[in-house]
């Protein structure tokens, strides 16, 4: 496999297994060989067939390629013609999720407050009638 | 003519652990205030239920 013991992401590992880069500096020589980033014709029937990978997918090689150094093994896309200069953020720093996510402890620190304060009430509640009960059981002899 | 006021009245015994589940029963109007311990089923135990207005 390319780049010898790198694991490489799924994704690329199964693009370049279907179509391998013809040297280390690039997908491919000349332009005889079909691109599946861009469409192509059929020349015995003459229809145009759409690429084989979809924008969204070639941009996705493009940044998993672009993350291990090898953009240049990938062939020419369709929309990324020339690299500009761009940032590819990798990672979320700093999410702020969501607002009940924000507020979930605190949530269910009351909630279990709550619950305490029931379940010593409620003891409470019973000892006071036993009490009760006492009392009341007791002969007025 | 006004409505002439019923001798017993509906209540809602509510749970006072918050859950928010509660049982429905009657008492005279002249009562007092009626507290049970129940079970509630949110929290599979035991607690106090306070009497709340029905509405």
């Amino acid at each position: 496999m390319k780049l010898g013991l790198k694991e490489l992401p799924a994704k690329l590992r199964a693009f370049f297994a279907k179509f391998p880069p013809e040297t280390e500096k690039a997908w491919s020589l000349g332009t005889a060989r079909p691109n599946p980033f861009l469409p192509a014709k059929n020349e015995i029937t003459g229809a145009w067939r759409g690429p084989v990978y979809s924008n969204r997918k070639q941009a996705d090689l493009f940044k998993l390629a672009k993350m291990h150094n090898l953009q240049h093994l990938l062939p020419r896309q369709k929309t990324w013609n020339g690299e500009k200069n761009r940032r590819i953020i990798q990672s979320v720093i700093r999410p702020k999720g969501k607002k009940f996510e924000r507020n979930k402890e605190a949530r269910q620190e009351k909630k279990n407050t709550i619950l305490q304060e029931a379940l010593k009430k409620t003891d409470a509640f019973k000892q006071n009638l036993k009490k009760e009960k006492a009392l009341n059981s007791r002969s007025p002899i | 003519m006004a409505k002439k006021q019923k001798a017993r009245i509906l209540i809602k015994l509510l749970s006072s652990a918050g859950t928010g589940y509660f049982y429905v029963r009657s008492r005279a109007r002249t009562a007092p205030k009626l507290n049970f311990i129940k079970y509630d089923p949110r929290i599979g135990r035991r607690v106090i239920f306070n009497e709340a207005k029905m509405k």
